[in-house]
């Protein structure tokens, strides 16, 4: 299997080129990440036109900040998705209300029969490692990740204390990076 | 190891999903500017949160998007060889400048409306409105300063910057208050040479404006301001590049009281009553 390290790599060489103002590079990184990113907007933001618009702005946002990207900060993928969380982040408290709900419901991966069987199983990884966590450990993750709430807000909605929330973040997010990392998906 | 050590577990996933942390911001930057394990606790939290989107069902990144982003850094960078016929529907952000062109009959109902209401209605109406208005403001206002910080925080902790200075922010001698507010200050250099003046306060009288100035006792100058929480907590980021911090830190310098090379003097003041709160120096 093709691990993301060699990814990694000509993730970097893009950027490079991005930031030499090269168009086409960012059109390849869309290709490479737009699917990823719209996801993830669908998902924490509940519409798909409010997720198109977040998902320009975050192109346009790495297209005209690219000169503070620095490859040793970490992978491209995890700088992309921190801006799409932030800016998705930004729309969700404009609204005032998570529009998605507090479950955490993992389609199939098996909807696309076009996706690169190597990019399938890497995902499937994923999910995998997502789906062994406890109850308990993924509805604070989807609470935080997924809907944008607070760590108090969390607590609130989930009706737990506030220091079970960190506690429990903490340990869903040990245990997915121990997992990650078995799997030879993270460094 | 400190007590920051030891809390940092839980402060770094709040920190990489960009949560506010519960230690004071300052002591925890310049522990991690030190600490290469707990930045490495930083940097394996946030690749593992650049990894959780995999797991939903892949979706197809849509063409018109492309189109639009690619038509958008093609007027941006004054390559219109491929731009579109029609450039007046291709502004800042051409789907928003489309929707509008497609509800503007709506948008100009909506306003003439509104002018109705203003100039026709008993007043309540339209004090109701600004009253929420100014409210949801604030609130934004304030949640655009917490953002800011966070992500410059975050910012700060991947990339790895290092302190450069650092400084406690007492209240000043002259004007001494209940002696609640305390504070920390911390400056950061990355490595693009932009500079980061991070500012954490607690014992704020609640939801009050701050603002925060550079400089030495008599020339100050102000680089921006805060809303303090209900709780009395408030925090700021100020960032310049090279040649800005350098004029702020000359201000420092040429002043008589004033702080060596390696001191940069700085304070927080009540915007209503302009005293000063807290002032500290940075070495």
């Amino acid at each position: 299997m093709e691990l993301p390290f060699d990814r990694r790599e000509d993730d970097n060489q893009l950027l490079f080129r991005i930031q030499s103002r090269d168009e086409r590079a960012l059109e390849a990184l869309y290709d490479r990440y737009g699917g990823l990113l719209f996801a993830l907007l669908l998902r924490m933001l509940g519409e798909r036109e409010m997720a198109e618009e977040v998902l320009q702005d975050v192109f346009l946002t790495v297209w005209r900040a690219s000169s503070v990207w620095d490859h040793q900060r970490g992978s491209v993928q995890a700088w992309l998705v921190a801006i799409a969380r932030n800016r998705a982040i930004d729309q969700l408290r404009k609204r005032r209300a998570p529009s998605v709900p507090l479950t955490f419901d993992l389609p199939s991966t098996d909807e696309r029969p076009d996706e690169v069987a190597v990019e399938r199983a890497i995902s499937a990884e994923v999910k995998e490692s997502v789906s062994s966590l406890p109850d308990m450990y993924r509805e604070v993750l989807e609470a935080v990740y997924f809907s944008g709430l607070t760590q108090k807000e969390a607590a609130q909605a989930l009706e737990i204390p506030y220091g079970t929330v960190k506690s429990r973040l903490r340990l869903a997010f040990e245990r997915m990076a121990r997992a990650l990392r078995a799997r030879g998906l993270t460094r | 190891m400190s007590r920051v050590h030891d809390e940092l577990k839980e402060q770094s996933t709040l920190l990489a999903l960009g949560l506010t942390p519960d230690v004071p911001v300052a002591s925890l930057m310049g522990h991690l500017a030190e600490c290469e394990e707990c930045r490495a606790l930083v940097r394996d939290v946030h690749e593992t949160a650049g990894r959780l989107p995999e797991a939903l069902a892949p979706q197809e990144a849509p063409s018109r998007v492309r189109d639009r982003i690619m038509q958008q850094v093609r007027l941006e960078t004054g390559n219109h060889e491929s731009a579109p016929a029609h450039p007046e529907t291709s502004s800042r952000n051409p789907s928003r400048s489309k929707a509008f062109s497609f509800r503007r009959p709506i948008a100009q109902f909506a306003l003439a409306a509104a002018l109705i209401l203003l100039v026709f209605g008993n007043g309540s109406l339209w004090w109701q409105t600004r009253l929420q208005s100014d409210a949801y403001q604030a609130l934004e206002t304030r949640y655009q300063s917490e953002l800011r910080w966070l992500r410059s925080a975050e910012y700060l902790l991947i990339s790895g910057a290092s302190a450069t200075s650092r400084g406690e922010l007492q209240p000043p001698p002259a004007h001494p208050s209940d002696g609640r507010a305390r504070g920390q200050a911390a400056l950061f250099q990355t490595p693009q040479q932009r500079y980061y003046l991070l500012i954490q306060v607690e014992g704020l009288e609640r939801d009050s404006v701050y603002s925060v100035w550079v400089g030495g006792a008599d020339e100050k100058e102000k680089v921006g301001e805060f809303t303090s929480t209900p709780s009395g907590t408030g925090s700021y980021v100020y960032g310049a590049d090279a040649a800005e911090w350098a004029r702020l830190v000359h201000l420092s310098e040429t002043q008589t009281e004033a702080p060596t090379e390696t001191q940069i003097a700085l304070g927080v003041r009540a915007e209503s009553t302009q005293q000063p709160v807290l002032t500290g120096l940075m070495q």
